[in-house]
């Protein structure tokens, strides 16, 4: 579990309102430009990447159930805008096979866009003083890096959000609750919430940088291996314009 | 995510013959989405328990397992548990609101997909989606089973030819990697011939799609009152409060 995907209701209905409206911007401007040829040529190596991002997920590469996906390596194959279409369809499938977060399916395909957009980038930057392993690998680490950190972004932009928080901190099955200790529990939500914040981060970063470490060292033993075999695949001689 | 869950969510899908298969899939889209609004909508415990009992007594009459399903839907528990840890105030109220949200949303999704075929699904969906990216999500499910047993074999050959021990993780880590990288290999230059044969076979950037999204109200009408009942407690609940 190197991405960590938002679950539904936890988040204001305005935010992932505005993340569905984003993304659809994003992905009608990349659509645009997917359908238009040569890109069109490249719809099933965007549907066999999407795919691979899934299956990769059952994989025991890392035991104890700890879930890669190789997002950056996507999107080092696919570039920007075909990597956003992918990102769409890998977070509405796995919306729709149980993973959750349907309604932050808008904010989801941000956070795993900008990452596959950014380890296309970091990869081409990179490439140049390099090796492709090391430069894929570290594109890799930098992409989650940024990826996690939008993520952060965007919930404590949730929780930060004035006078809503995304959960009532007291609940009375059946009906809401209305006792003194609410109101005490309202008093003092700014520091609650700025606590939860850096906490929530706090906790994310630790599990992150342990999937960050693994899923950069894995990109960049694929990076090597395909480099050697199939090196336009990754741009280094380019037979295929990258998208 | 097991290796198996999407097929064997297909398998039901389409082996399925209850009035909850035979719904159409406008119908069932319509119930998931009023669950999900519900969810949303709600801070009522309780109604996220009756969402998720109603779902997981629909499957169990519609013949699929609903332990298996229960099981499949608990996957966003692990990242809700992130956000509890992260928002817990001392209360039992606010973990059993975040994991209900996040299960009653989960487990309605896959009512929708463990009694729809995905072209049916995917088909509806399509009609509010650049074609390109409804042409994308068609591809991708199809992909998904061809790597899932690409993948199987993959993992079957590096088992016996000792590439996976437990004594020496890092090897296997290695060895897992490289076999994934030959993964990708395969599954770029299937893609290749796939497109090539998707042309022969006269595909000019439109796959055809299941036109019938409704099948009458003999078997639609259960499914889009539940939802439309749960979206109109939800806010009755939120008024009143």
């Amino acid at each position: 579990m190197t991405h960590l995907h938002i679950p539904d209701g936890v988040l204001p209905v305005w935010l992932w309102l505005s993340g569905a409206a984003v993304a659809a911007v994003f992905i009608t401007a990349a659509a645009r430009r997917m359908s238009r040829p040569p890109f069109a040529r490249r719809l099933p190596l965007l549907s066999m990447t999407a795919a691979f991002m899934i299956v990769v997920m059952s994989l025991p590469i890392v035991p104890g159930g700890y879930d890669i996906q190789l997002a950056a390596v996507a999107g080092i194959i696919l570039g920007p805008a075909a990597a956003v279409i992918a990102a769409f369809v890998v977070n509405l499938l796995l919306a729709l096979i149980g993973h959750g977060g349907i309604t932050v399916v808008g904010l989801n395909t941000i956070i795993m866009g900008s990452e596959m957009a950014a380890g296309w980038v970091l990869f081409r930057a990179f490439r140049s003083f390099l090796r492709p392993a090391l430069a894929g690998g570290a594109a890799a680490f930098l992409a989650m890096v940024i990826g996690t950190g939008l993520m952060i972004g965007i919930v404590t932009l949730g929780l930060a959000a004035v006078g809503e928080l995304p959960l009532e901190h007291i609940v009375v099955v059946g009906r809401a609750a209305h006792h003194p200790s609410h109101l005490a529990a309202r008093a003092g939500e700014a520091s609650l919430r700025n606590l939860s914040i850096a906490r929530f981060a706090v906790l994310v970063l630790i599990v992150g940088s342990f999937g960050w470490t693994l899923e950069s060292v894995i990109s960049a033993i694929i990076v090597r291996f395909i480099a050697r075999v199939k090196p336009d695949l990754v741009g280094l001689a380019p037979v295929h314009e990258p998208v | 995510m097991s290796q198996f869950d999407v097929a064997i969510m297909d398998y039901w899908s389409t082996s399925g013959r209850s009035f909850l298969h035979r719904a159409g899939p406008a119908a069932k889209v319509l119930m998931a989405a009023g669950f999900v609004a519900a969810v949303v909508i709600t801070r009522n415990v309780a109604l996220l328990a009756a969402i998720y009992v109603t779902c997981v007594a629909l499957l169990a009459v519609a013949r699929v397992p609903p332990l298996k399903v229960m099981a499949i839907a608990s996957y966003p528990a692990f990242f809700a548990l992130l956000f509890v840890i992260g928002e817990w105030d001392g209360t039992w109220q606010t973990p059993a609101l975040i994991f209900g949200r996040a299960l009653a949303a989960a487990t309605s999704l896959v009512t929708l997909l463990a009694t729809t075929p995905y072209p049916r699904v995917f088909g509806l969906l399509s009609r509010f989606l650049p074609h390109i990216v409804g042409e994308a999500l068609f591809l991708t499910y199809k992909s998904v089973f061809m790597l899932l047993d690409m993948a199987g074999n993959m993992v079957t050959a590096t088992r016996v030819r000792s590439g996976l021990q437990l004594r020496h993780p890092l090897t296997n880590l290695r060895n897992l990697s490289l076999a994934t990288g030959k993964l990708l290999i395969h599954a770029f230059d299937r893609s290749e011939r796939e497109y090539d044969i998707m042309v022969v076979r006269g595909y000019r950037g439109q796959i055809a799609a299941p036109e019938r999204i409704w099948q009458g109200w003999a078997t639609d009408a259960l499914p889009v009152a539940l939802g439309a009942g749960a979206l109109a407690v939800a806010i009755i609940i939120r008024w009143n409060a």
